[in-house]
């Protein structure tokens, strides 16, 4: 008889599957689980807030494909956990969250420290469950991991009482049975037929254009998206969360397209005559118009989620999916198209409208010298400096969108931003994730001033553990993608924007330990940010400090289409969007 | 395996009255799921019932609601997505009778 707790078995459970890291934070209700980790060989890494520690279980599992875990006690500390959760859930992240909460007998009683932890969180999850018994326990576990890693990922919650994880039950463990996560590797008849049909109307096409999504990163697609691309000889263009599922260097690749996208990119959406996307769900800040999104074009959709066939956009034709195995299917019955003109006509406007990152000031004087630097130079000289193969996590707002565009992603899981959700505060505790994940990467968080002091706390976490993360803090001392909205749509009343009484963020990284270096002039950045790249004894943050009157261009109001595109800041008064935020 | 969820016959924007009938797995929480796809949206539930049918791991859930065709076609999305939703039908109600009646989806139990 081997007598185990909740807990105990809680935890085998987790070890059985794999999970080496849990990110959390401890409290009274989850007290008997951390006690049972006190034995385990999964490593806890304790965050400063669960909020925190979410973003870094997120982190991990992006930058890794594994589940991302966390541990939580009950009431505040699982409630500081619904930020990360719509932030996973929107960006189909695989993560499993654990809560400790009252003793099964209180609930309801308002208990101490006692949240209706299932009701709060049923909007943002995959699938959740109280579990009310200790042979719930394995079970539960079990299936909680293959929801949240299978098909289309997402997160999924675990609320265990108290009395629960302390009941003992006999346990011996199980093997586990070879189906998590297992992808259907043959399609079936009508999925053959729907690749086949895809791949008829892409034979009939001129101008074709791959849209690349988060799925082809999570199926593992981008060896066949690059097959299809060169041979079609396709242009292709991804969203925010696809940076990495082509590499944006190579010749084929138009960039980011979208609300922030470059200029040539969202033309050819105005010009192609066939879309495909492969993993992306036609977010509103793709389509710009839904009426008048791709108006030329025959619209074809790849997703593993048929909820979203045909939710925003009625594709020609579609399948529902892996990725992978779908293209692989298309491959066969497609070979080069005459898209010679095409690519000229696509590679003249790019000419003619390239993503530049002008200097500031870059009229007077001598440029470079002791002149001012904005975010984007920044950051096109940090894309410079660094490896190829960094991983990058940003935080939300105006860096985010400039890192987009001016820090190419060559490979797949090496771009983390949080995109459905826009959640100020990823930044750096994802990066920490990664770290974790990928003890051998150079990781590099691109944050603004506004979401790092949300989360700065987190500082200590990646002090402790000396993760060599290179927390590049870009610093206009405001909020500035809504000061850009406020400069644009209500004439510059400019309300609650504005940052005052921001620290001195190297002495705040100083009290932590944490080496730190400081940009505020041009001649100053590769210098710097060479010596951090280099810098790896433990993390170190890097002040930059940039011009405030800055704005992101391209910019597709939201509302508009990208026939209505703006590119560089307008002569009169943009009329209010039409769309939301 | 997946099961394509085909599109939404219902083309105008007039307002119905939709019956739908979910076969669900019994387990807790579940009339709070499928509930609150309809709240978050403002949509009004007319009638709304819960019982066994037959199998005691299934139960039938049947509601109705008014709205319009592409409100349906987004609640019926976010409803086949939920893990304890076996299979989804949608009724249009007609003065006359159920006058269409098709299958919004089927998931094969993982």
């Amino acid at each position: 008889m081997t007598l185990r707790s909740g807990a105990e078995i809680l935890i085998k459970e987790l070890e059985l599957l794999g999970v080496t890291h849990i990110f959390g934070y401890p409290g009274g209700a989850a007290i008997n689980i951390f006690d049972a980790l006190y034995d385990s060989p999964i490593e806890l890494i304790l965050a400063r807030h669960e909020q925190g520690a979410t973003h870094m279980a997120d982190g991990y599992a992006r930058a890794s494909g594994k589940l991302g875990v966390v541990l939580v006690t009950s009431g505040p500390g699982a409630l500081n956990t619904v930020t990360g959760l719509l932030t996973a859930k929107m960006d189909s992240v695989p993560l499993l969250v654990i809560s400790g909460q009252t003793n099964s007998g209180n609930l309801g009683k308002d208990a101490f420290q006692e949240a209706d932890v299932f009701g709060v969180t049923l909007p943002l999850v995959k699938h959740s469950r109280l579990i009310l018994s200790v042979d719930d326990i394995a079970p539960s576990v079990r299936r909680a991991y293959q929801i949240a890693t299978s098909l289309r990922p997402g997160p999924v919650v675990l609320d265990l009482p108290k009395d629960i994880s302390a009941a003992k039950i006999d346990y011996v463990p199980s093997s586990l049975a070879k189906e998590d996560a297992a992808v259907a590797a043959d399609l079936s008849p009508q999925q053959i037929l729907a690749c086949q049909k895809i791949a008829s109307l892409i034979m009939a096409s001129q101008r074709p254009l791959l849209l690349v999504g988060h799925g082809t990163m999570i199926s593992g697609a981008s060896p066949e998206v690059a097959r299809l691309a060169e041979t079609l000889q396709s242009p292709v263009t991804n969203t925010l969360l696809g940076k990495g599922g082509f590499p944006e260097q190579h010749p084929l690749s138009l960039g980011m397209l979208g609300m922030h996208g470059n200029a040539y990119a969202n033309y050819a959406t105005t010009r192609c005559d066939l879309i495909l996307s492969i993993g992306s769900r036609f977010d509103d800040r793709i389509n710009g118009c839904n009426e008048r999104f791709c108006s030329l074009a025959k619209k074809l959709h790849i997703d593993i989620d048929p909820g979203e066939i045909g939710r925003v956009v009625q594709p020609d034709a579609a399948v529902c999916a892996d990725a992978k195995v779908a293209l692989r299917e298309i491959l066969r019955h497609v070979g080069p198209l005459p898209t010679v003109e095409w690519l000229r006509e696509l590679r003249e406007y790019r000419e003619s409208h390239p993503l530049r990152c002008d200097s500031a000031y870059s009229a007077a004087g001598t440029p470079g010298v002791g002149l001012p630097v904005r975010a984007a130079q920044v950051l096109q000289s940090m894309y410079e400096a660094a490896p190829r193969e960094a991983v990058v996590t940003t935080d939300v707002g105006q860096h985010q969108m400039w890192a987009a565009q001016f820090m190419l992603t060559k490979a797949p899981r090496t771009w983390l931003s949080s995109g459905g959700a826009g959640t100020m505060g990823f930044g750096l505790p994802a990066a920490i994730g990664v770290q974790f994940a990928r003890p051998e990467a150079t990781v590099i968080a691109v944050v603004g001033d506004g979401g790092f002091q949300m989360v700065q706390a987190e500082l200590a976490t990646a002090a402790i553990h000396r993760l060599p993360i290179k927390i590049l803090i870009i610093d206009n001392q405001c909020l500035g993608m809504v000061r850009q909205w406020q400069e644009l749509f209500y004439h510059n009343r400019l309300s609650s924007v504005l940052l005052e009484g921001n620290p001195d963020f190297l002495a705040l990284g100083a009290a932590y330990g944490i080496k730190g270096f400081y940009i505020e002039q041009q001649d100053q950045m590769q210098a710097m940010l060479q010596e951090a790249l280099a810098y790896d004894a433990g993390p170190c943050l890097i002040h930059a400090r940039v011009i405030s009157e800055d704005n992101v261009w391209p910019m597709i109001p939201a509302g508009r289409s990208a026939e209505d595109i703006v590119l560089s800041p307008p002569a009169v008064a943009l009329p209010m969007p039409t769309g939301s935020t | 395996m997946m099961t394509k969820v085909t599109g939404s016959p219902f083309l105008n924007v007039r307002e119905q009255l939709f019956s739908l009938h979910l076969s669900v797995r019994r387990e807790l929480g579940i009339i709070a799921r499928v509930a609150i796809i309809f709240s978050r949206r403002g949509l009004d539930i007319a009638s709304f019932s819960l019982e066994e049918a037959g199998q005691k791991e299934f139960s039938r859930i049947t509601l109705r609601f008014h709205g319009n065709s592409a409100q349906l076609d987004s609640v019926c999305r976010d409803l086949v997505k939920l893990v304890d939703v076996e299979r989804l039908t949608v009724d249009e109600w007609n003065e006359s009778d159920i006058s269409s009646q098709f299958d919004y989806g089927q998931r094969a139990l993982t």
